[in-house]
């Protein structure tokens, strides 16, 4: 089978590169078409724990990967002047203690801490360790930790996008993968089919190809200019639709972690690498302009820019279809959610999962001299349904950094605290107020303990918790808490400083010398 | 502020009823009342929880004070393994439903995969079918993962009179207010229960009321009517003294008008007829009881909760019946209202209570799904056996009642088989897999082979047990 990745970002090489492993010893010929005119997004530089499993999928080195992209260790997002102004708080990879007589560790710290004057209780945060050790810019394995609440977290990755898609180039090119250079001017659509036969390049070379993977960006070259698979527009909920990108110098100490701080029109995040931070204000324009919005960043930058700002334009939102014919959408051609919680290298993933768990099978039908792979709907309707699922559930999520705060200080905030929400939001919140209750699901990214993360870190408070607490002791319960408090201190004491730890554990970039 | 829940009334002399005020009396705070009123009326309905309940039972009964030894000891409970189909369907098909913790993957495709390539009988690698059919037991061992049996997982087979007892027992007597008395008479005042009347004459208050009654479910009833969903059936249940304890496994068969379990316990072996009409003439058929299967739109009215079949009786062909109490009774423990305000947990307890209905009824009506090709996908069942068909992908909703494993399981059993495979599987040296899954299934048929009857491991370990306790 041929297949043609059209795009060759993030999204283009990590499909490239799953592919070509997960099917290292078929007979599928893939091919990746890029230009090197046409830039890269690159707006996912932070990552969610997922990640990790992708690249061990690969069979890909940790060390060398982080070497190579000069990644740095992530434990969470800090977020900042998100419930008020002034305040902060962490979303950890991992819950927060550990469930006393089968009831959640933050129900029971809840009916604690309001029933006291018990100052010792500190902060829920204490009781995880992804918090902790990122407020004290410390990290380490969680398989190291002697405890479970040393275990119970996760990790992912700060690292450049762009380095990263070179990186799996290699990787990539090494299993068999062909990279074309070239701009895209055509697409030939075989009319009954509908599907995509072949693709034009500017030097008038014609790419022909069973199946393409369209990782062309937000134009969505083929999905959406070719096949017309039509646009969900999300901006009535998530109504960001800029960004301006600058790195700048790194600080002193590497962050274990992300920064979203809260904007009056947006949000700007840092993303701290080996080598630089990354920078970006995402923004409304309807309630700042370009100019102001990139003022506002610079005047917030950690340290000295080194590179020219990048202005990038979106509409939140997703293609009606992610698979249509013989064409799958994956990574901002799919749709984009803005990187609040750095999920769009987690839908690259997700797509590339369910895309190789649907591979189409090998079956052709052959129409005036043209081979036609047939593509049987009852896949495309999976993986339809699969991603459809995965970016509305991260919808919500996203929405709700939005909606759940105490924040009226500019028209965007107003907007948010009297806009109607998704009823499946209505619903989570509601439960949320009355008792501290987070409504579960299976098929999502998030899970409740990023919701409570959320709720409280954004003053969320619930009128009441679960009553099953009131059979918890006071005594009993300060007992499990303390021990689980000192647990952690324990381990983060021992921990290393971030950078240390890179350096330790050999991930650390060094310029070479020269001589 | 609303005023608090400080009084609740549960309602029934069901195996339901007794779960609840146990759950209840274990998990809240001693400041609110447990009232439970106890109609003399015994609930022969009960049966139909099916005699069987799946391994979750065991972490359970643990949280409620009520120890896999109370349970051998002091009812005449038996392990299981899971259910055996025989001769199922049009194409006569035998298979066991086992319970079996998730599967691995081997050589990085999904063991289903595989054994659907090399077209074997998917019952013969999984340890707890093969113990099962070779009628021996043994605990799971926890602390070695090198021990195939490590694998199995196992429930239990009971009696509902003995283990109702059992949770009666276990109920504080400080703490329960246990009333035998019949509801006569209900007030309610918009949509809301406000008190009964019993027949000694007392009338009782309270907050919260919940109805464990059975079928009639005369609170729920007085708030919402009958069952929207409903459909006539009939069974005959039989007991008889075992002679011999027969297989850690279930039974179940098809009939001319419907479907018989069997299980055995102990000292008993029970027989569970289900048909839509029995032929009444038939001296055999002279003790069928009417029954109306179905389901409740929703479980939690006013101030009235449902819980077991006074919201959904589910039929015994499966342990849906158990897995459908426990997740009535989680539910109510996790959404237990703060005060008479219920609004908002009202609506997310019908939410998942629909979504576990809807599950069940899901994994029910695939026993009766024949087919053997297909492109629909109009429905969720649609989805799960046309997928599976195509290509063997186990389409999953939110938190179902019945796992991958079960459904894999069902598959197999019920002779569905993809269309196509999973690409990887052509990379793969079929001659060498195969090889491996010959030595797998050696494996098993050797480690049975070293297992005890399953009556003999039961008869010692009771003697253990009572050694033990005095």
């Amino acid at each position: 089978m041929e297949v043609c990745i059209v795009g060759g970002g993030t999204a283009g090489w990590m499909a490239a590169s799953a592919m070509a492993k997960k099917f290292e010893d078929q007979s599928l010929n893939i091919t990746l078409v890029e230009s090197e005119d046409i830039g890269t997004v690159g707006v996912g530089e932070a990552t969610l724990p997922h990640i990790r499993f992708f690249n061990q999928a690969l069979g890909i080195n940790e060390r060398e990967f982080m070497k190579e992209t000069r990644a740095t260790f992530k434990l969470g997002i800090e977020f900042v002047d998100w419930g008020k102004i002034g305040q902060s708080y962490i979303h950890p990879f991992g819950d927060f203690g550990q469930s006393i007589n089968n009831i959640e560790f933050y129900q029971a710290w809840l009916s604690q801490s309001r029933s006291r004057s018990n100052s010792d209780l500190s902060v829920l945060s204490d009781y995880a360790f992804g918090t902790v050790a990122a407020t004290q810019g410390k990290f380490q394995f969680p398989h190291s930790g002697q405890t479970r609440a040393q275990r119970s977290f996760g990790y992912a990755y700060q690292f450049d996008s762009g380095l990263y898609a070179k990186f799996l180039r290699r990787f990539a090119e090494n299993l068999g993968v062909t990279r074309i250079e070239g701009k895209v001017v055509d697409t030939t659509v075989e009319p009954n089919s509908g599907n995509v036969t072949s693709l034009t390049l500017l030097n008038n070379q014609v790419i022909k190809s069973d199946l393409f993977i369209d990782c062309s960006g937000f134009r969505g070259l083929l999905i959406e200019q070719a096949l017309k698979t039509g646009y969900q527009d999300w901006s009535s909920w998530l109504p960001c639709n800029r960004a301006v990108a600058v790195p700048c110098e790194r600080q002193n100490s590497i962050p274990p972690y992300t920064r979203a701080t809260a904007q009056k029109a947006g949000w700007i995040w840092r993303i701290p690498l080996q080598h630089r931070t990354g920078n970006g204000h995402v923004y409304w324009s309807e309630f700042t302009s370009d100019q102001d919005a990139l003022d506002t960043l610079i005047r917030q930058l950690d340290g000295k820019p080194t590179a020219e700002p990048k202005q990038l334009y979106f509409k939140t939102g997703r293609r009606n279809a992610f698979w249509k014919n013989n064409v799958i959408a994956i990574g901002l051609s799919a749709g984009f959610l803005e990187p609040l919680e750095s999920t769009s290298i987690h839908l690259i993933q997700e797509g590339i999962t369910d895309l190789l768990a649907l591979f189409p099978h090998e079956n052709y039908a052959h129409t005036g001299g043209t081979r036609v792979l047939q593509i049987n709907d009852l896949d495309c309707d999976e993986y339809n349904q699969r991603m459809a699922l995965q970016f509305e559930r991260i919808r919500d999520f996203l929405l709700l950094h939005y909606v759940a705060n105490d924040r009226s200080d500019s028209e965007m905030w107003r907007y948010f605290s009297s806009m109607s929400l998704p009823d499946s939001l209505v619903e989570k919140l509601d439960l949320w107020k009355k008792r501290a209750y987070v409504q579960r699901y299976e098929h999502g990214t998030f899970l409740p303990p990023s919701w409570v993360a959320v709720l409280l870190g954004q003053n969320i408070s619930p009128e009441n918790c679960d009553p099953r607490v009131a059979s918890i002791s006071s005594s009993e319960f300060h007992r499990h808490a303390e021990a689980i408090k000192k647990d952690i201190k324990n381990a983060v004491d021992a921990a290393l400083p971030h950078e240390a730890f890179l350096r330790k554990f050999g991930a650390y970039y060094s310029e070479p010398v020269l001589r | 502020m609303n005023q608090k829940v400080q009084r609740i009334l549960v309602y029934g002399n069901t195996i339901a009823a007794s779960y609840t005020a146990l759950s209840l009396d274990v998990a809240l705070d001693t400041n609110i009342d447990i009232v439970l009123v106890e109609p003399k009326a015994i609930a022969y309905n009960d049966i139909l929880f099916g005699g069987i309940a799946p391994p979750n039972f065991y972490d359970f009964h643990y949280k409620l004070g009520v120890s896999e030894p109370d349970l051998l000891l002091k009812t005449n409970t038996g392990f299981s393994f899971g259910t055996e189909y025989k001769n199922w369907g049009p194409s006569r098909k035998n298979w066991i439903q086992c319970y079996h913790l998730p599967f691995a993957t081997d050589h990085g495709v999904d063991f289903h995969q595989l054994v659907n390539r090399l077209n074997l009988n998917m019952d013969e690698y999984l340890v707890s079918a093969v113990a099962a059919k070779y009628g021996v037991f043994a605990h799971p061992p926890t602390d070695n993962s090198n021990n195939a049996l490590s694998r199995a997982e196992y429930g239990y087979h009971f009696s509902t009179q003995r283990l109702k007892a059992l949770l009666r027992e276990k109920l504080s007597t400080h703490r329960v207010n246990v009333i035998q008395a019949t509801i006569v008479d209900v007030m309610t005042d918009e949509q809301h229960i406000k008190e009964v009347t019993l027949d000694n004459g007392s009338v009782v208050d309270a907050q919260l009321f919940i109805d464990c009654y059975g079928p009639d479910s005369p609170l729920l009833t007085t708030l919402a009517g009958e069952f929207e969903h409903q459909l006539a059936k009939q069974y005959i249940h039989n007991i008889e003294k075992n002679t011999a304890v027969d297989a850690a496994c279930r039974v179940a068969q098809g009939t001319p008008n419907g479907y018989q379990v069997e299980w055995s316990l102990q000292d008993e072996r029970h027989t569970l007829e289900l048909a839509k009409k029995f032929d009444v003439k038939s001296p055999k058929h002279a003790r069928a009881q009417n029954i109306t299967t179905g389901h409740r739109d929703c479980a939690w009215h006013g101030n009235c909760i449902g819980i077991g079949h006074s919201v959904c009786i589910a039929e015994p062909l499966t342990d849906a019946p158990m897995r459908l109490l426990h997740a009535d009774i989680q539910r109510l423990m996790e959404l237990f209202p703060i005060d008479v305000d219920m609004a908002v947990e009202r609506k997310e307890f019908n939410r998942r209570y629909q979504n576990d209905v809807e599950s069940s009824l899901l994994f029910h009506q695939a026993f009766f799904d024949y087919r053997t090709d297909g492109k629909a996908l109009a429905s969720k069942l649609d989805r799960k056996i046309t997928q599976y068909l195509h290509r063997g992908v186990l389409v999953s909703f939110d938190l179902e009642l019945f796992n991958k494993e079960d459904w894999t399981i069902q598959h197999a059993g019920m002779g569905r088989t993809p269309m196509f495979h999973d690409r990887l599987v052509d990379e793969l040296d079929l001659a060498l897999v195969d090889e491996h899954f010959k030595r797998q299934k050696a494996g098993l048929r050797h480690l049975v082979s070293k297992m005890p009857p399953y009556a003999d491991y039961l008869h010692k370990l009771l003697i253990y047990l009572r050694n033990k306790q005095f």
